[in-house]
């Protein structure tokens, strides 16, 4: 029996235990949600990029983006048979809302409620992307207007007595503020899991920002992306930090023939004249010159694509790197960075999925047990206790977000391996062992692994902690390793 | 220097060898100490704002150089200070040590975060020929490292004190955050010549947005201020194709002008009291030769005279033997002063101990200790800062206070009114403006005093206030626990008695350090401002005996010696009114 289907299993007796009280109801949703797709919010300091990320990762232009704060409900984004938008007051039924989609992003009439009145808005939005991840758009941290950002935090660090809404994060940054450290602490929930590096990701996003549009400025951000890695202080808050040009990511997904017919046509104008025009967005979009392009089509090209992204556009065709718009969709989303987000998206939280799913679900009807104390409680309090003891699943989260945060102290060289074998990099046996996975026979080095961990478990100078340690990592090798033999 | 500070420095000078011709070295000190004043003294303009925002790239773009590092990872970590000079030159400075002369291409490693930690120096000074500069402006480059709501933003807040001029910078990527603008609005508390600027307009589309949403925030705050939307690229293709097109396209041109205007208002207030000072001087001399000459022209009146000069110096010596209100609204206002701000403080500090406590009582402090220690520390280093504005700011109402006091005081003494300016121009005198010159420059000694408190001093107050060490006393205990998590409760009740106890210890240096600063600030004030007072009526005593003894003088000189005698005094006191006049012009020259 799988863990998620051990978890179902204790709450669907916890269900008949507390059968005819509201709890059963509760339960009834905590089980609904171990089929339903992982969920993962977006959230981020105030214009961190949020919507236009979304947008890539659905692959279509849904989120409203804007350069003044423009989310200002927590909104659900998730598979559907239909296209529909519902509202759901803080008071009162979901109300199911017109919405229309002129210009690409929805503009859903919000029918006289406050914003701030909402709980959140549900969005059904039959697409594949969704269908494996539900993604949640959030309002910004550290927003100007103080009852935004509360919202944020009410939905992302409810308050211990609540499961957390979504099972991972993604945490976007432009660069470090303390704000974010702040918020990313203030995330992580309490028991069971404790500080959980493992279900959040870092994005520095509006990557493209970070050398002000210079075409080395991807390279900048994933040289700050790598330092912010290896940073004691978010290693203990996140897994990982990808840099992502959420612009040109969500451009890469929508180019058409006739955008790159206009880039194109850029490169045919003299180097002085592009120079000059390419040195301020104002030069490009309004200056009266003798261009192909009137001003109104280069200031859609400059909404759409940056103007690092029409920098980097006519530098490939003027070099004839790119020649198509599908070479120039391609190019587009190898430098945004996207790729390597969905790859650590799949590594990371697809992979986990149940596992996430199981630990949030655990964590929702561990919460129901609290100031319990009816026997139903008290049984529902074993079996989550068993299944969490059985899973060693969990053990590695747990071992990996003590490695995170300091709680083991294991040799400074042993560190990588360690956390590459409890699943830090991805699932598949390869990955874990560190080698090729091309390489026809992983088994000696997965023997060569446990002997040496099951030494380090045995070694009598380890203290109590590291041999613990030692010994989690030694199952995940055998673990492994009967992964092979199947 | 301006023209104008030079031909002010060469009248000061003037003044200075004409009062040690008359034997008068107490107003040759005076003198010598408003000039050295003049001279050592600009005008800093302080560059601030949340990291990452172009800060040292406007610098470099205003100031047509590179010398500032500029990097798209790292930050800079030491305040800059760019004034002028020519050659070009840079020196690091650390405390308690000379100087060190530094090579340009060095700059880098010292001024950025990359920089060996024994490489670093506490801050950096620039020296460059520019005439933006050459009016005594210097433009300080500050730390982004951190944030605004860091203990490197804390210590630039507590030195805006002391600056003329405060250029808060934000880029046009997105509206004012919380965090700026909750800085903004203290910063501006603390100097009110201020600014925004708007950067990175060459790459937001929506810049003109962005800058009028943060013109609606800051107009919400009650910051009415100039906001200069900026591209530096374009400033520097302007620069380098020499296109005042270009220049007036990366909306350079209001922001220079706003920090020339700065500097030269600035530059203006110092020389107007450095020449008032001087004028005073020289109507000083020209009393003295005024008593002996009205008596020597009119002996009918010479009784009377003396008779009014006796009362003169008997009301000096009043004032100056503590019967003056000036010197009871000193002692009084003292202590006022220490207590109201010292108790301020230490309440608020009180008051961060029984709420951290009762978090700590609340909550099991192993789990939310990191989160407890930055709010804890924020909370301090608020107070920290909150402390040295308050500070600052009662100080200069009891130096404003003191001064007007100290004015009527003077005015009472009414050495003018004893005299019948005949040969004088009576309107020189009173060139000096409403305060009297004494008044400007008590003011001007009292700032020029705090440079010998780290506090207040620009340099200083970046360097030296060192944020306090982080309450992590007792975490090593609260860590050891965390790994066993048996025998629970016990363990928790000495968790929280450990972290009561790093807490109260943290508080209680952070109490210290406030109150030691109050102290010396106010024991620099006290004395600044009765030694300015004492020295000015030392200069009127002086001026009194010396007069009367004209007076008495010339009571008894013979008819045939008299002539020839008023004939010399007439002399003296063309020269001294040619230097009087020249001075007064140098002051009407100056911008309305």
């Amino acid at each position: 029996m799988s863990l998620l289907e051990r978890t179902a299993a204790v709450g669907r007796r916890a269900q008949t235990d507390f059968a005819g009280s509201p709890k059963a109801d509760e339960i009834a949703t905590i089980l609904a949600r171990t089929t339903e797709p992982l969920r993962v919010a977006i959230a981020g300091r105030v214009k961190a990029g949020k919507s236009t990320l979304l947008n890539a990762l659905v692959g279509e232009e849904l989120a409203p983006t804007d350069a003044g704060e423009c989310t200002r409900v927590v909104t659900w984004y998730q598979d559907g048979l239909t296209y529909r938008v519902t509202l759901e007051p803080e008071d009162g039924p979901p109300i199911e809302t017109r919405f229309s989609r002129d210009s690409g992003a929805l503009d859903i009439d919000l029918g006289g409620h406050e914003p701030t009145s909402l709980k959140r808005i549900v969005v059904d939005w039959p697409s594949s992307a969704l269908r494996e991840l539900t993604l949640i758009d959030t309002p910004g941290i550290a927003s100007m207007s103080a009852d935004v950002a509360a919202k944020t935090h009410a939905f992302l660090s409810p308050d211990t007595e609540q499961a957390m809404p979504a099972d991972a994060v993604l945490y976007l940054l432009r660069h470090l503020h303390s704000s974010d450290v702040r918020f990313l602490e203030a995330f992580h929930d309490d028991e069971a899991s404790q500080a959980t590096p493992v279900n959040a990701i870092g994005v520095l996003s509006r990557a493209d920002e970070i050398g002000v549009g210079r075409l080395d400025a991807m390279d900048s951000a994933r040289r700050i992306a790598a330092r912010y890695r290896v940073d004691p202080q978010l290693r203990k808050l996140c897994q990982t930090v990808v840099p992502v040009a959420g612009l040109l990511a969500q451009a890469a997904v929508s180019l058409t023939e006739a955008e790159f017919r206009a880039l194109a046509s850029l490169t045919s104008e003299p180097d002085e004249t592009r120079q000059h025009l390419l040195a301020s967005v104002d030069r490009f979009a309004a200056e009266d010159t003798a261009l192909r392009l009137l001003p109104i089509e280069r200031q859609a090209l400059l909404s759409r694509f940056g103007l690092f992204g029409i920098r980097l556009a006519v530098d490939l065709i003027a070099s004839q790197t790119v020649t198509s718009s599908k070479g120039l969709s391609d190019a587009f989303r190898a430098t945004s960075g996207i790729d390597e987000l969905r790859s650590t998206l799949a590594a990371q939280f697809a992979e986990r999925r149940d596992v996430l799913k199981a630990r949030s679900a655990l964590l929702a009807l561990d919460a129901l047990t609290v100031g319990d104390s009816s026997p139903a409680a008290a049984s529902l309090a074993a079996g989550i206790e068993e299944v969490e003891s059985l899973a060693h699943d969990f053990a590695e989260i747990r071992l990996l977000n003590l490695l995170r945060t300091g709680g083991v102290a294991l040799r400074e060289a042993d560190l990588p391996e360690a956390e590459r074998l409890l699943g830090a990099e991805g699932q598949a046996a390869a990955t874990r062992l560190g080698v090729d996975p091309n390489e026809p026979d992983l088994t000696p080095a997965a023997m060569e692994m446990l002997a040496k961990w099951q030494r380090r478990a045995e070694n009598p100078i380890s203290t109590k902690d590291q041999s613990d340690a030692a010994r989690v990592i030694v199952r995940s090798c055998e673990g492994v390793l009967s992964s092979l033999n199947v | 220097m301006s023209d104008r500070s030079t031909a002010a420095a060469a009248a000061l000078e003037m003044v200075g060898k004409a009062a040690s011709a008359y034997g008068r070295e107490d107003l040759e000190a005076a003198i010598g100490q408003a000039s050295q004043r003049l001279a050592q003294s600009g005008c800093h303009l302080v560059v601030v704002g949340e990291f990452k925002q172009g800060k040292s790239t406007l610098v470099n773009a205003l100031l047509n150089t590179d010398l500032c590092p500029v990097d798209d990872d790292v930050a800079t970590s030491i305040p800059t200070f760019l004034s002028f000079g020519d050659p070009a030159s840079a020196h690091a400075f650390r405390q308690g040590q000379e100087p060190e002369p530094l090579d340009t291409e060095k700059l880098r490693d010292r001024i950025t975060e990359t920089g060996a930690e024994d490489e670093r120096a506490d801050a950096v000074g620039i020296k460059l020929p520019r005439q933006l500069l050459s009016e005594g402006l210097v433009v300080v480059d500050t730390p982004g490292v951190g944030g605004l709501d860091s203990a490197h933003g804390a210590r630039t807040l507590g030195a805006l004190v002391r600056a003329d001029a405060v250029l808060f910078v934000s880029d046009a990527s997105q509206e004012l955050t919380s965090t700026e603008a909750e800085f903004l609005k203290k910063a501006f508390k603390a100097c009110p010549t201020f600014a925004v600027a708007i950067t990175k307009t060459d790459f937001y589309p929506e810049w003109r947005r962005v800058s009028g949403l943060t013109q609606g925030h800051l107009d919400d705050l009650g910051v009415p201020v100039d906001v200069f939307a900026v591209s530096s690229p374009l400033r520097v293709e302007a620069l380098q194709k020499e296109s005042q097109e270009t220049n007036i396209e990366s909306g350079f041109v209001p922001l220079f002008n706003w920090a020339r205007q700065a500097a030269v208002d600035s530059e203006e207030s110092r020389l107007r009291t450095a020449l008032s000072g001087a004028i005073d001087a020289v109507s000083q001399m020209a009393l003295t030769f005024q008593a002996e000459q009205d008596v020597l022209t009119r002996p009918e009146t010479a009784e009377a005279r003396v008779k009014a000069l006796e009362e003169a110096r008997a009301r000096v010596e009043t004032v100056r033997s503590s019967g003056g209100r000036w010197q009871r609204t000193l002692s009084d206002g003292i202590s006022d002063l220490n207590s109201e701000v010292s108790q301020g403080s230490r309440a608020a500090l009180r008051l961060v101990i029984e709420e951290g406590a009762a978090l700590i009582d609340e909550n099991d402090p192993i789990s939310i200790w990191d989160e407890f220690e930055s709010t804890i520390q924020k909370r301090v280093r608020d107070i920290m800062v909150d402390n040295t504005t308050l500070l600052h700011q009662r100080t200069e109402e009891l130096a404003q206070r003191i001064q007007s006091l100290f004015a009527e005081d003077e005015h009472g003494i009414d050495l003018l009114g004893s005299l019948e300016l005949d040969a004088f121009d009576a309107e020189l005198i009173e060139a000096q403006g409403p305060d009297g010159s004494v008044a400007g420059s008590a003011l001007t000694a009292l700032r020029s005093s705090y440079s010998g408190i780290m506090m207040f001093n620009m340099m200083g107050g970046m360097i030296g206030l060192s944020a306090i060490a982080p309450i992590s006393i007792g975490l090593g205990v609260i860590l050891g626990i965390k790994a066993l998590k048996t025998e629970k409760v016990r363990r928790l009740a000495a968790a929280r008695q450990s972290a009561k106890q790093s807490l109260r210890k943290f508080v209680d240096e952070a109490s210290t350090r406030v109150t030691t600063e109050n102290q010396d600030t106010v024991k620099t004030v006290q004395r600044t401002l009765r030694d300015t007072y004492t020295e000015r009526l030392q200069i009127l005593q002086r001026t009194t005996t010396e007069s009367l003894a004209a007076a008495q003088k010339g009571a008894t000189t013979g008819k045939a010696e008299a002539a020839a005698r008023v004939k010399n005094i007439a002399a003296e006191l063309d020269r001294l009114e040619k230097l009087g006049t020249h001075i007064k012009g140098l002051i009407a020259d100056g911008p309305a």
